[in-house]
């Protein structure tokens, strides 16, 4: 398709690292102005104005764990999929690298975890977005 | 050799995919007429130099139009387009004053041949 | 040559042709000497086999070629039009939808088509045309008299009627073809300009500047006429989606074994992009619900001294910036008392409840999720969306349905929409800390009770609204808020329709009614209940849109 390498955006989650792919975000940014949502799920923040759309911010970590935290400083990724309006509240970005540093891959039990990613140094959790959409949404009415 | 041609076909991705073929050759599509009855008027205001002209088509067949347009300009360089099967229309385009055929689906480079021979003599 | 390019407008087309086949197939089937119907059916699928072959989808100019031989036998008189013949034609016109979207999806349309390929020859003559092998184009060495060519052997046959140059003309109006993003695009900008607008209208009114007043309003007038143009372009007449009303109205007719005539006016009427696309469902449950359970069978229907064919009319009008959509039938009507004695029954209401129901609220009880007036669930209209979905679709579109019944004469359904949703009227709700906006379609009216007047029934609270029981809800408390013990002499409500039925919402307070751009909410937001986009207001602040009906 084009030339430019595929990367990895890394990041801290409670003491984990994951990953995502780089494609799949349209922006880091510090926490916004956030609105309430109302009858969501305490797990989404709110939602923000971000360049005119409306955005909801997840707190990763309340919903992936269950941990219910409120989380303080942190960053937002806010995901870049057509169709989908969502941003996540994570802990910190540790870096960005190219997905050929990757040296193996293992299948995860974790359904919210697409693949663990073995690299030189590190072993990472991609995240898998698709299977968070689904879940977000089969629980966003209960 | 710079060519104004006119499509008609009653289809609009029929006729896209034949500008398409004859622009890349660098030809002029002057105008395009989705059934006979517009292929007729269309003729008369563009006097384009070559016309295709689809046969199986709403108002007006192909066979009628090409006749009224011949009748009108005796040199007008017609070519049907017709489909696989068909071919008995082809021999009534003919005599009705047809300068060539193309069958669909189309084979780009036997189109170009056929319209840079009608359009040379 | 790379076709992909040519990919899109292939489907467009195809599935506009189609679309023309179905309704011609229809037609047919109510008059099937209808020369101009035969003409065009056998033209459209000429023309799909055509653009298939040259896309090189094989399966699709095979099917599309079988059925314009098929047609040939019908343009000919060797084979009559018969119920048999519209069954096969329809029948491969739904096997060729399939294979759209099968290409749509990627595929090249190479579906199994079953038996239906045989079942089309074997309505052909052995040999259906004398066959030349020409190659793929050729000139003709000198046309005209002396051409010697043996004389066409199937000459007439092929000559294509003539007829009328009336309706197909329409088709070669100037017309741009503009990609569906471009449209919401155009919108979308209109959308930031209105919600600016309205942020410049709050300075405006903090600085009491009179000259920027002035120009704030030339510049509402400018955008309002933005608006209208913008809206314009993205209008789409209800044809887009009715074209498949009279198949399914037919299909389901001859299923239930009941004759029905079904006509439709108003077709040309326009609406918005984003409400037309919502419409087909509910539209169809209607039909559906009409053909099914509306109609009576010839028997019953001769037995109340009708006229053995029941007729189903779609009817569209337009009053100034709303269109009425009624679907009518001349069936058996729905009797208020059967359906309040059917809600008691169910426990929908309460016995002593069913004393104050209208006959016009009676018929509305049929939109309470569960509510089903039919004796048996039938095969056809049992499952799938029931009233309550259309009422709640229609509602979410900022439109309302009423119903209108008489018993041995028929039923009606009137649906009342606004032409566009994307830009609406908004009422700011406070609900303690926060603030949503509720279209002022969907709001019947707003008031302050009297807290003294408010009473129990049972556990319910409730206020008499004029002569009506009006039940009472705390809408922070819907929206998941710590309740809060009703202070203040006067009560702010809201009262609106909720399945049907009227309800009092108590809230915090009003803040007044604005234009606001309606924002989708995109995965995953869009799954949650009750809340049907948002809006940014002048200010910044971004607020949600209640879907009213769908809250509780």
């Amino acid at each position: 398709m084009n030339n430019s390498e595929r990367r990895l955006l890394i990041f801290h989650l409670k003491g984990e690292k994951y990953a995502l792919k780089l494609y799949d975000a349209a922006e880091v940014m510090e926490p916004p102005l956030l609105f309430p949502i109302p009858k969501a799920p305490l797990y989404f923040l709110g939602v923000m104005n971000f360049h005119g759309s409306l955005v909801p911010i997840l707190d990763l970590a309340a919903a992936l764990f269950d941990l219910g935290s409120h989380p303080e400083g942190g960053k937002v990724v806010v995901l870049g999929i057509h169709q989908v309006n969502l941003a996540l509240w994570i802990d910190a970005i540790v870096d960005i690298i190219s997905e050929e540093l990757v040296i193996a891959e293992h299948e995860s039990f974790d359904e919210m975890v697409e693949k663990f990613l073995v690299l030189p140094d590190q072993e990472l959790r991609l995240l898998s977005i698709e299977n968070l959409l689904d879940r977000l949404e089969q629980h966003i009415n209960s | 050799m710079s060519l104004k041609i006119m499509v008609v076909d009653d289809a609009l991705f029929m006729r896209n995919l034949l500008r398409g073929i004859l622009e890349e050759e660098g030809w002029e599509v002057v105008g395009e007429a989705a059934d006979g009855v517009e292929a007729v008027q269309k003729y008369r205001e563009l006097k384009p130099d070559l016309t295709t002209m689809d046969i199986v088509m709403p108002l007006k067949s192909g066979i009628e139009a090409l006749s009224e347009i011949i009748k009108g300009d005796k040199g007008a360089k017609v070519v049907v387009c017709s489909a696989m099967g068909q071919e008995a229309l082809v021999k009534e385009a003919q005599l009705a004053g047809a300068k060539g055929y193309i069958l669909k689906p189309f084979d780009p480079q036997r189109v170009k041949e056929v319209i840079k021979k009608v359009a040379g003599r | 040559m790379d076709m992909s390019q040519y990919k899109e407008m292939f489907i467009s087309e195809a599935r506009e042709h189609l679309r023309v086949i179905s309704d011609n197939i229809v037609a047919l089937e109510q008059d099937t000497a209808d020369r101009e119907q035969i003409d065009s059916l056998f033209r459209k699928a000429h023309s799909i086999k055509g653009m298939a072959a040259s896309m090189g989808y094989d399966a699709v100019a095979e099917l599309a070629h079988k059925m314009e031989d098929f047609m040939d036998q019908i343009r000919k008189g060797t084979h009559a039009f018969g119920s048999a013949a519209a069954d096969l034609m329809l029948e491969g016109t739904d096997q060729l939808s399939l294979m759209l979207k099968d290409v749509e999806s990627g595929g090249n349309g190479g579906l199994d088509s079953g038996d239906l390929l045989q079942r089309l020859i074997s309505q052909l003559p052995a040999a259906t045309a004398q066959i030349f092998e020409l190659p793929g184009g050729g000139v003709f060495e000198d046309a005209g008299e002396t051409a010697a060519v043996e004389p066409p052997l199937v000459l007439s046959a092929m000559a294509p009627a003539r007829s009328e140059p009336v309706k197909e003309k329409l088709e070669t109006q100037q017309t741009v073809r503009v990609k569906t993003e471009l449209l919401d695009h155009l919108i979308n900008i209109t959308g930031a300009l209105v919600t600016n607008k309205q942020r410049l209208k709050d300075i405006g009114g903090e600085l009491g500047s009179a000259r920027l007043d002035d120009a704030i309003a030339d510049l509402a007038k400018d955008l309002r006429q933005l608006h209208n143009e913008v809206l314009k372009v993205r209008m789409m007449p209800l044809a887009a989606i009715t074209e498949r009303f009279p198949r399914v109205v037919r299909d389901l007719a001859k299923k239930t074994g009941k004759d029905v005539v079904f006509e439709m006016e108003g077709k040309n009427i326009e609406f918005d992009r984003g409400i037309i696309e919502e419409l087909s469902d509910p539209l169809i449950h209607i039909l559906r619900n009409a053909v099914d359970h509306g109609l009576e069978t010839a028997a019953e229907r001769r037995a109340a001294g009708k006229d053995e064919t029941g007729r189903i009319k779609l009817v569209a009008l337009r009053e100034k910036d709303q269109v009425f959509l009624t679907i009518s039938d001349d069936g058996r009507g729905m009797d208020p008392a059967k359906l309040i004695a059917s809600a008691v029954a169910k426990e929908f209401i309460r016995p002593e409840e069913a004393s104050a129901i209208s006959p016009r609220d009676a018929f509305m009880l049929t939109c309470i999720p569960g509510f089903s007036t039919a004796s048996e669930i039938t095969d056809v209209s049992g499952r799938g969306v029931g009233m309550d979905a259309v009422q709640s679709t229609i509602k979410s579109l900022g439109g309302s349905l009423t119903i209108e019944s008489q018993l041995g004469e028929g039923t009606r359904i009137i649906l009342k929409l606004p032409l566009t949703n994307a830009i609406i009227n908004i009422l700011l709700v406070k609900c303690q800390s926060l603030i949503v906006g509720v279209p002022v379609t969907n709001v019947l009216r707003t008031l302050e009770i009297d807290r003294s007047l408010i009473t129990k029934r049972g556990k319910r609270k409730v206020f008499y609204l004029e002569d009506e029981i009006v039940p009472l809800l705390s809408l922070g408390r819907i929206l998941g808020q710590v309740p809060k013990p009703l202070t203040g002499k006067y009560v702010p409500t809201l009262v609106t329709e909720m399945k049907g039925l009227k309800v009092g919402l108590v809230v915090d307070g009003f803040m007044g009614q604005q234009e606001a751009f309606v924002k989708p909410l995109g995965r995953p937001l869009t799954r949650l209940k009750g809340v049907n986009g948002g809006a940014i207001l002048g200010d910044g602040r971004v607020i949600f849109l209640l879907d009213v009906s769908n809250l509780v």
